[in-house]
């Protein structure tokens, strides 16, 4: 077996293994009950994760009443942190960017743009939910409608992927039918951000506790900037999903790369694999809400 | 070849170790503590504290003691179990009981008092055991099967005391101790409203080992 077929295989059990699909609801909130399929274990040094978290809280509180750049490093440092071992657990889209990069040729920094791109919409998402539920209520969001407008979202962008998966299959295939006689095939490349985009307008639970602590302490923007150096932490683990198809890509095409009939085929049949992956990923996840509608 | 076995053995260590319980994705946390209220050397009844951490205590205290006494009245307290307590019925109240192989969760609980210590929220509940037969040697687990939670047991868990008119037999023993052979079983792929407490395994199933505060008499 080639070491690239190798490597192949090992990213992609990684991703398989880490089954990434989907944010957690609450247990303690009424109506919150989780409309997407939730982990079943998964997650990284879960004592550590909250030992950051709780150091989080301790430096937004002292800076509160002793403003000094020693708080403001712990701040950034403990949710830089736990931003990479959050994301190294369930959720976080890391599936859907490592599906994109399965199926794209893409050049070298990509991967690295895509997973900073989903960890900052994925942060942001819990900002702007917070801003619009304020403005909405006249005071500061509560916790349990952030967290159910958070489950909404979790579940609606999984029907969107869902649905352009679908459509993308399709145009794919007639794509094929169309060049099948050609040599050239163009690659389809522009999609991409936009889905990784869409995937990942969904909240953080953990950046949204983050956001209204800081918010209640009258520190807000110690809170967005914790969830600025959390999200950089994630799109570092993120961006690893997408370098991991990206190599075992790159590494297959590099050892083929005198039989340019054979990689155009495999590059189709990785394109339609990733398009096929993401959706059985959106089915897989939406199975709960499905079953509960049927 | 060598190669291609280390590359695959990595692949599946790293399978394993995402199935594995230690492996949890929290987004909160708390320290669980227990009381049991003994009849004699039967448990009558079962008191759960749950200290949380600053944020969660943040979010709640904030929108449910509305006028910033650092207590909650009867009414926001009534708000608070209806708004952040009751859901907790369709996960067992996150405590599995078990008397030998038996295990069981709580349908109910007859009393919910939450306050506020040094700034954290605290979650006080009473569980009925009366008729339960829950005497000389019986476990209790706080487990959160949706792994939101991340549950921590304080260095002294647990605590006995006797109900007015019996009295405690005084060789009772305490203990928080690893469990390596009595089953949690939960289902992770059911539909939002399944929150069914399943007694034994069945396809679909998860199992956890949690921990154990154990009760039980040295003779």
């Amino acid at each position: 077996m080639s070491r690239s077929i190798r490597l192949f295989i090992v990213c992609f059990f990684l991703l398989v293994a880490s089954n990434n699909v989907s944010l957690s609801a609450n247990p303690f909130l009424a109506g919150n009950s989780p409309i997407v399929r939730q982990p079943s274990s998964g997650g990284v040094l879960p004592t550590f994760q909250m030992e950051l978290r709780n150091n989080t809280a301790k430096a937004i509180q002292s800076f509160t009443q002793d403003p000094t750049l020693e708080g403001l490093l712990l701040l950034i440092t403990a949710t830089f942190l736990y931003g990479i071992l959050h994301a190294a657990g369930p959720g976080h889209r890391k599936t859907v960017v490592f599906s994109l990069f399965l199926g794209r040729k893409a050049r070298t920094w990509e991967p690295l743009l895509a997973g900073f791109l989903a960890a900052g919409v994925h942060g942001a998402a819990g900002l702007v939910i917070i801003a619009i539920l304020s403005i909405l209520r006249g005071t500061v969001a509560g916790l349990g409608q952030a967290e159910a407008v958070g489950a909404f979202m979790d579940a609606a962008t999984f029907v969107v992927i869902g649905l352009l998966a679908v459509v993308l299959i399709i145009r794919k295939i007639v794509f094929l039918q169309k060049y099948s006689n050609t040599t050239g095939i163009p690659e389809q490349n522009r999609d991409l951000y936009s889905l990784v985009a869409i995937a990942s307008i969904v909240p953080c639970p953990g950046a949204i506790m983050l956001l209204l602590f800081a918010s209640y302490a009258g520190q807000l923007w110690l809170g967005i900037l914790g969830v600025v150096s959390m999200s950089l932490g994630m799109g570092i683990v993120i961006s690893l999903a997408g370098y991991l198809a990206f190599a075992g890509r790159e590494g297959l095409f590099h050892r083929l790369k005198a039989k340019e009939q054979l990689i155009r085929n495999i590059a189709s049949g990785f394109e339609l694999l990733s398009y096929l992956l993401l959706f059985g990923i959106s089915v897989y996840a939406l199975l709960p809400l499905l079953h509960s509608l049927f | 070849m060598c190669k291609t076995r280390c590359s695959l053995s990595i692949a599946m260590v790293f399978m394993s170790m995402t199935t594995i319980n230690g492996w949890s994705h929290p987004h909160m946390t708390f320290d669980a503590s227990v009381e049991f209220e003994m009849k004699d050397r039967t448990c009558s009844a079962l008191h759960v504290e749950l200290l949380f951490d600053p944020m969660f205590s943040a979010s709640i205290i904030m929108e449910f003691d509305k006028n910033r006494d650092g207590e909650f009245s009867a009414a926001e307290a009534t708000k608070l179990r209806v708004g952040a307590f009751d859901n907790l019925k369709n996960y067992g109240y996150f405590v599995y009981l078990r008397k030998g192989e038996r295990r069981f969760q709580p349908g109910s609980i007859a009393g919910f008092s939450p306050y506020i210590k040094k700034g954290l929220l605290v979650y006080r509940f009473k569980i009925s055991l009366e008729g339960k037969n829950l005497s000389d040697d019986f476990s209790v687990a706080i487990f959160d099967s949706t792994y939101y939670c991340q549950v921590c047991y304080p260095e002294s868990p647990a605590k006995a005391y006797a109900t007015a008119g019996s009295t405690l037999d005084p060789s009772f023993r305490i203990e928080l101790v690893e469990n390596k052979k009595y089953p949690v079983y939960y289902n992770p792929y059911g539909d939002p409203t399944d929150h069914t407490v399943y007694t034994s395994w069945a396809s679909g199933l998860d199992t956890a080992f949690p921990q154990e505060i154990r009760l039980s008499y040295r003779y």
